[in-house]
């Protein structure tokens, strides 16, 4: 009896202890403590260090690299520590960062030249010069580095080289000196300047040595990229906790006001609350938060259009969907105002084609909500009511979800049945790549800086998956307009030609365009000079105008 | 003994591998194609799809499933689980960097819940059929029937927002950190999941005593004129905890479940969230490797349960 006791009691100490020790050898506080005082001293002591936490509506995938395919927490973090040749304002206007202007491109539309600031250096002292970006765009252009972006550069000489494997870097990509970057193309393509000028210029410094093949999984990329040329570098992540970043004090317009940021993923509701408790001091909210929001002291918020919009495909391979007249008629069937009322609280436009600003002509067909029109069309084609319609969406996102309800019962009012098909991520793949949904709800993409990303939603060229035509939608005339559009250098007569093609989109509906929601942003007023910005990975994109008020 | 130790382990990795095989081949029979949805549909363009299979060939998906799992399988024995498909880290540093964070809050769990179910279930035998022992009954079931991530919701709210006692998330302050600082995070979830897990504890430990008392040796105890302090506390209460370790071990995969949830409510930086990140993007290795940690969790438990049982209760012999 003695003896069994002994053993039970040292069962259960050995036990305790050994979940002890488990709990302290990888409890991250303690490198946390070591990690924190170092760089207390390194800032040489300022008496008042400025801390700015903010929401990551996800924890970053933690591969902070232009590499890798975007992510929006990951881009958020990457557009403080890292800079680029040109930026993207709230008007979705290109503005020169590293550049000194916007690019000069030649007559003949094949040479794309941009010129550099001079006297910038990386955050760890080393000059910045065009080999950092041409070294940057090759390895953007390299699918081996496993970049899915390579397609975007398809039009410069030698980039089929890369691709192909039958090169390592791509002869179009020059720097003819210091502080000029050249791209030379064999075809004029005005949009590349819009869809890659913003490419987030890395070290070549720091990842020369490293295997192309490689750069995806390398420590820098995945643990550490503390090497960048944007207003604050990176100190640490806190797995699943938080991003810290310190000014940068190398920034190229000098150091920034706030010493320090932390990003921090929580759920919506957690940051809601925290923005009253104080531990939090910008979030994204939803329309749903609003007036939660704004009931708090101390806390503004600021909301401008998003670059994309929520949109139904329809599956033109169907041949009961083919018709141009069904598509019409859906969209009069849809109340889009009152769905925005209802489901965003006013905070979204309705959309009439894919095009936004100057690519956008002002009389396009608004398809006001009119049910007897969509009646008479419905009518004119003969359509069967006993047809049923299935509309498949990843459920989770309020607005989509009452989206979803609100078409079923309005298309079900004029005669088309809709059924509601509500799937996961993995078998919405395997139908679009099956083609097997009838119509299928979705959002995003960014549409208001670069006419030309329209091409790859509705060309004949890009059906999924060589694209993103998720309508299988095709009309030649517009993909003509279109190409001929990216290839004018005139600006004038480039934006005619996509209000060309606007009409024709719109006229054709390749897609049910429902509506460009808002970014609402909600901040403490201890925050001065926040410019509220539409695309939800950049809100800190003049985050040296900023300061914060002890 | 040690033969029965030897064999059970066997037994205990046999059943690993063939777990292993199981989750491998579950999670890519699952619909979906990692690669594509690494991408977004908008981000797609002329090219895009060269680009898929590259990526595809490049991380193995495109050999039959039986040859990837024999590939991974010679990597694993050396402990390279692979590389998650979307951070690109590897799978084992993942799981690792996560444990610490999991452990603490299952373990604090773990004794909170002892603590409370033990004196309670003692009280609610020795004076059962009171009100006493109504009260706790009442407990115990108001504990388990509530979800756990409600209460951490309704914690939230009160402990945070309303009364700004405790920090409402994460495992440290952004910038602060030190021992007392995880202690106020942890204090919420940790006594949330102590306090599921003690409900059914709590009749557990009720139940086994209540066997007990009702024994020969305990009448012989009294007879022997045996304070009541005595007979219970140093004969039958020690008996009845005895069942009380399986349990115990049996708990503690299902506490896991819950902290899954609870990490999410309190965006503790454990294994859970990682988890659930995993599943959303069809994430192969990372899903594998945390299916493997459970299972392994579950059969290094059981097989404690079992030890333990041979070595607390001397009545049981094992050969």
């Amino acid at each position: 009896m003695r003896r069994s006791r002994a053993q039970r009691a040292a069962l259960i100490s050995a036990g305790l202890s050994l979940v002890l020790a488990l709990a302290a050898c990888s409890d991250p506080s303690q490198d946390d403590d070591t990690g924190t005082s170092d760089e207390g001293t390194s800032d040489g002591g300022a008496a008042e260090d400025t801390a700015l936490n903010a929401y990551l509506y996800q924890a970053p995938n933690s591969n902070w690299s232009p590499m890798a395919p975007a992510h929006g927490p990951d881009v958020i973090v990457m557009n403080l520590i890292y800079d680029s040749l040109l930026g993207v304002n709230p008007d979705y206007q290109l503005y020169p960062r590293l550049a000194t202007g916007l690019p000069e491109v030649s007559e003949d539309g094949l040479t794309i030249t941009y010129t550099l600031q001079e006297g910038l250096t990386w955050s760890d002292g080393e000059p910045f010069t065009a080999e950092d970006v041409v070294f940057t765009y090759n390895m953007v252009a390299n699918p081996a580095t496993g970049s899915p972006s390579a397609g975007k550069f398809a039009d410069v000489e030698g980039a089929a080289e890369v691709t192909a494997g039958t090169a390592d870097t791509v002869s179009g990509f020059t720097a003819p000196d210091e502080h000029t970057f050249q791209i030379t193309l064999t075809k004029p393509n005005l949009g590349i300047v819009g869809l890659t000028g913003n490419i987030f210029i890395i070290p070549q410094h720091v990842l020369a040595d490293v295997p192309v093949d490689e750069m995806d999984t390398t420590d820098f990329f995945t643990k550490s990229p503390n090497v960048g040329l944007g207003p604050y570098v990176f100190e640490e992540y806190q797995t699943d906790q938080y991003v810290h970043l310190v000014k940068n004090p190398n920034f190229r317009e000098g150091e920034v006001d706030i010493d320090e940021i932390y990003l921090r993923p929580v759920t919506s509701d957690v940051a809601t609350a925290q923005l009253g408790t104080g531990e939090m001091d910008l979030v994204q909210i939803s329309p749903a938060d609003l007036s939660t929001v704004e009931a708090l002291d101390g806390i503004e918020v600021a909301s401008a259009p998003g670059a994309g919009f929520i949109r139904t495909s329809v599956n033109e391979l169907k041949p009961y969907l083919k018709d141009v007249r069904l598509r019409q008629a859906m969209l009069y069937a849809i109340d889009r105002q009152q769905l925005i009322d209802e489901a965003l609280g006013g905070h979204a436009q309705p959309v009439n084609a894919s095009f936004m600003k100057d690519a956008l002509p002002d009389d396009l067909e608004t398809y006001e909500y009119n049910p007897d029109k969509a009646r008479e069309l419905l009518a004119e084609m003969n359509w069967d009511p006993n047809q049923v319609i299935q509309l498949t969406w990843i459920p989770g996102q309020r607005d989509r979800d009452t989206a979803a309800t609100v078409i079923e019962a309005q298309l079900n009012e004029v005669g088309i049945k809709l059924e509601l098909n509500q799937v996961q991520p993995g078998e919405l793949t395997d139908m679009m790549n099956a083609q097997s949904y009838d119509m299928t709800l979705y959002g995003g993409g960014n549409y208001a800086t670069e006419p030309f990303a329209v091409y790859p939603i509705d060309s004949c060229n890009t059906h999924y998956p060589n694209g993103a035509n998720l309508s299988f939608w095709c009309n030649e005339e517009f993909d003509r307009l279109v190409q001929e559009a990216n290839q004018t250098v005139d600006e004038a007569a480039r934006y005619d030609l996509y209000r060309q093609a606007a009409v024709i989109e719109n006229a054709e509906v390749p897609m049910i365009w429902l509506y460009n929601p808002d970014t609402i942003w909600a901040h403490t007023d201890r925050i001065q000079g926040f410019e509220p910005m539409g695309d939800q990975t950049n809100p800190f994109w003049n985050v040296q105008e900023w300061s914060l008020d002890g | 003994m040690a033969a029965f130790v030897v064999r059970r382990i066997l037994v205990n990795i046999v059943v690993f591998i063939l777990i292993g095989i199981g989750v491998f081949l579950l999670v890519r029979a699952a619909p979906g194609d990692p690669v594509r949805m690494m991408i977004r549909p908008e981000d797609l363009q002329e090219g895009s799809e060269g680009f898929i299979q590259a990526r595809r060939a490049e991380l193995g998906l495109d050999d039959p499933v039986l040859v990837q799992y024999g590939r991974w399988f010679l990597d694993a024995v050396t402990g390279d689980l692979g590389s998650s498909f979307i951070s690109r880290e590897p799978v084992s540093g993942l799981l690792l960097e996560r444990l610490g964070p999991t452990v603490l809050l299952m373990s604090t769990a773990l004794g909170i819940a002892l603590l409370i179910a033990i004196p309670l279930g003692t009280i609610a035998a020795v004076r059962r059929n009171t009100g006493v022992d109504y009260a706790a009954a009442a407990l115990s079931l108001g504990v388990i029937s509530v979800p756990s991530f409600f209460l951490g919701i309704v914690a939230i709210y009160l402990f945070s927002l309303q009364l700004g006692w405790l920090p409402s998330s994460g495992m440290s302050t952004p910038g602060g950190g030190g021992g007392a600082d995880i202690l106020e995070h942890l204090i919420m979830p940790a006594a949330i999941l102590g306090l599921a897990a003690a409900g059914p504890l709590t009749r557990y430990v009720r139940g086994s005593l209540i066997d007990e008392l009702s024994a020969d040796y305990v009448r012989t105890a009294e007879a022997k004129g045996g304070s009541p302090v005595r007979v219970v506390g140093r004969h039958a209460l020690r008996n009845s905890l005895i069942p009380l370790i399986t349990i115990v071990m049996i708990n503690i995969p299902q506490m896991l479940a819950g902290a899954v949830v609870l990490e999410q409510v309190f965006a503790w930086p454990g294994m859970g969230q990682l988890a659930v990140r995993a599943v959303n993007t069809q994430d192969y290795p990372v899903i594998v490797g945390f299916a493997l940690y459970v299972a392994a969790l579950v059969l290094i438990c059981n097989l404690l349960a079992d030890l333990a049982y041979a070595v607390v209760d001397p009545r049981v012999k094992v050969t």
